[in-house]
């Protein structure tokens, strides 16, 4: 019996320390453009992970002990950076078909933001920024929330010349999507089942602030890095300044339909039409 | 016989007390967007939408408070009177049932005079909204929106059951007018259920849906107490911008609780953000007698800017709620005092974190301040001679403020 146990202990302890193991990923610095719910197209940039653009910003996934190694390669025709917010030394400049790779060792459940830096906050409004999410388990329920929101006449103008005192964005979106592409989006709509722990990743990478009001629940944040750390709050609506990043914990104690929405109702808009905006609708069920 | 009367005493106190905490409090609300008018602060007269309690009543911004008790059950018997739009009353930050949300896009609205009934448990003490959701984008900004209280448990006065007491609360509702929307609505395509939405250009900036100078004069919005009067900010936003709540620094803002829940550790912090959907729950207790402003500023979203900035008077006057206060708790003593250089704050009780102290001159302002343990000393030498304020904070016992006499050497 006894030796059991000590076998027991030994596997346990073998297999975490299989979980710690080095994560692979690719970065690609894409060009291209995003099509928005209204059908309308503007220039856009992404960290994709292969060399095919798509206006949705890659999320790198990882388990908390893993060694996380990224390589980023440009493959845009300018130069571009790539920073990772709150984990120093790892600020990188890369020229066109250049690479660079960089090795993190994320210790606990969090997000870190990547962006690029440079001719800041250009490059990243023009949709260079994403997130690192670090999972506390495999089978973590997670979702995934990459908030930016874009002003057409900005991004035509290729993000040059502007004056941000007259910023106005008129779309708004979620992992590069708006209500109702969001409800077809696995990493964005909820759907679980009453007493599930879902972990919701938010990383707020646009310019904008943004409040996201949970209909039915009050969440818990497990992970802030917002200039006043919410670690241990639970609300209902979550205020979050530009490159803010939340993990919010949430229990779902009954079933049915809760929208999620940014309060600023303006942001629910896309292409001056409401619902197109910031919105998607979590299932619950039984 | 004794035993009877036992039972019967017993019976009777426990149906007291389900009494006490099985209330149903009703409210009746009208949703309107029939003919219904507002002035505001310059005078002029906008088109608005409200929600009424009674057919009689005219709309106003914003709607009433509604009121109970943590433990009581809230029952709003709701009809629309609507003229062709859709409404509903969204329960916002309650945590409701899918029924009871008042979202059209999960649930359902009313049409033109048709009613139902909404009702919720109030489960948690705080700061609540209510609006409607059926194109809430326009039907917020037509003013359709009010405040939820709900007290704690048996209608004490504290923050939340158990929580911190206070001796006054004020409720503060933040919000914008663009009055280009209400004289043009935009149109609800109730079919599809979109609708064209103009820019956004505020241009009046409320606070319990007053404005200009109307707040100089509004006593449910300007501070008035004494010193060391515990006095509970109920803060929330409905608008479409940020606000930035600035005390003065000698009203001892703490900020305790947000969205109906308590925040892990009171935050001792003089600026108070608050965005669209938000509620936070602010502690001041004013550490001297003065009269100052609070800044509300309402900060565009997308650029940070500052709108506009309104400003609130506090009047603090008298002192009895201090001395009160400093009889029945000398957590800390000052000494020597009068002190001339280096003095020591010392707490009577064994406290293991720092303690922040800040030192205020009979003005208000913040002379000094020092992170320090307890027994440790503040050097005062450089302050001129006078009388000052010591507040101390510390997240294991209340905050405190100290006399201090300062003696030339």
């Amino acid at each position: 019996m006894r030796s059991l146990f000590f076998f027991s202990l030994f596997w346990l302890s073998l297999n975490d320390s299989v979980k710690a193991t080095k994560v692979f990923q690719n970065l690609f610095i894409n060009r291209g453009t995003l099509t928005t719910i209204k059908n309308t197209t503007f220039p856009f940039l992404a960290f994709n992970a292969t060399s095919t653009f798509t206006a949705e910003n890659v999320v790198v996934s990882c388990l908390k002990n893993d060694t996380l190694i990224i390589t980023v390669t440009n493959n845009d025709t300018t130069l571009h950076g790539f920073k990772i917010k709150n984990y120093s030394g790892i600020s990188y400049t890369i020229n066109p078909a250049a690479n660079i790779t960089c090795t993190l060792f994320p210790t606990q459940r969090s997000i870190y933001t990547f962006y690029d830096h440079l001719a800041y906050p250009r490059n990243m409004y023009m949709g260079l920024a994403g997130m690192i999410a670090v999972k506390d388990k495999a089978n973590d329920k997670v979702y995934y929330w990459n908030l930016k929101e874009h002003f057409t006449v900005f991004n035509q103008q290729l993000g040059y010349g502007l004056n941000w005192n007259n910023y106005y964005p008129d779309y708004f979106t979620i992992n590069g999507k708006s209500y109702s592409q969001l409800q077809l989006d696995p990493k964005v709509k909820i759907n679980n089942q009453v007493n599930d722990t879902i972990y919701i990743y938010v990383a707020n990478t646009g310019q904008s602030m943004h409040s996201l009001h949970f209909h039915g629940f009050h969440p818990k944040a497990v992970y802030s890095d917002s200039k006043l750390i919410k670690q241990n709050w639970i609300k209902d609506t979550w205020g979050m300044f530009s490159m803010d990043c939340v993990v919010l914990r949430m229990i779902p104690d009954k079933t049915g339909k809760y929208s999620v929405h940014d309060h600023n109702l303006v942001a629910v808009t896309g292409g001056n039409t409401h619902p197109n905006g910031m919105f998607t609708i979590m299932q619950i069920n039984p | 016989m004794m035993r009877r009367r036992t039972y019967l005493s017993v019976f009777f106190f426990g149906c007291l007390l389900f009494s006490f905490a099985q209330n149903t409090i009703t409210y009746f609300s009208i949703l309107r967007s029939n003919a219904q008018k507002d002035t505001m602060c310059d005078g002029k007269v906008i088109p608005i939408f409200g929600i009424t309690n009674s057919l009689g009543a005219a709309a106003k911004i914003p709607a009433k408070i509604l009121y109970c008790n943590e433990g009581d059950s809230m029952v709003l018997n709701t009809k629309s009177i609507s003229q062709g739009e859709h409404h509903t009353i969204h329960l916002h930050g309650l945590d409701v049932d899918t029924r009871n949300d008042g979202d059209p896009a999960t649930s359902f609205w009313l049409s033109h005079m048709q009613d139902t009934t909404y009702s919720f448990k109030a489960k948690n003490a705080g700061t609540y909204l209510y609006h409607c959701h059926a194109a809430d984008v326009i039907h917020v900004q037509m003013g359709m929106y009010g405040m939820i209280v709900v007290r704690a448990a048996g209608g004490a006065k504290t923050a939340w059951t158990g929580g911190p007491s206070f001796d006054k609360d004020y409720k503060w509702l933040m919000s914008e007018v663009d009055s280009v929307w209400h004289y043009h609505v935009p149109v609800h395509d109730t079919i599809a259920d979109t609708v064209h939405v103009p820019k956004y250009v505020p241009n009046y900036f409320l606070i319990n849906g007053k404005c200009g100078s109307e707040i100089l004069n509004d006593d449910s919005i300007k501070i008035k107490g004494a010193q060391g009067e515990k006095i509970l900010m109920r803060l929330a936003n409905i608008g479409y911008l940020t606000n930035r709540i600035i005390f003065p620094s000698w009203l001892g803002a703490r900020i305790i609780d947000s969205d109906g829940r308590p925040l892990p550790n009171a935050i001792v912090n003089d600026t108070c953000y608050i965005m669209p959907g938000e509620r936070f729950s602010v502690m001041l207790q004013p550490t001297i007698q003065a009269t100052a402003n609070v800044a509300v500023e309402y900060l565009d979203m997308n650029t940070g800017n500052i709108t506009l900035t309104n400003q609130v008077p506090v009047n603090i006057n008298g002192v009895i709620g201090i001395k009160e206060e400093q009889l029945q708790e000398q957590l800390f003593s000052v000494y020597p005092n009068p002190g001339s250089d280096l003095i020591t704050i010392k707490s009577s009780v064994q406290i293991n974190s720092s303690l922040q102290c800040k030192v205020y001159n009979t003005l208000g302002q913040l002379v000094l301040e020092k992170n320090i343990r307890s027994g440790e000393t503040i050097d005062v030498s450089l302050l001129p001679s006078g009388l000052y304020n010591i507040i101390i904070y510390s997240s294991e016992v209340k905050s405190q403020s100290c006399k201090l006499i300062k003696v030339a050497r």
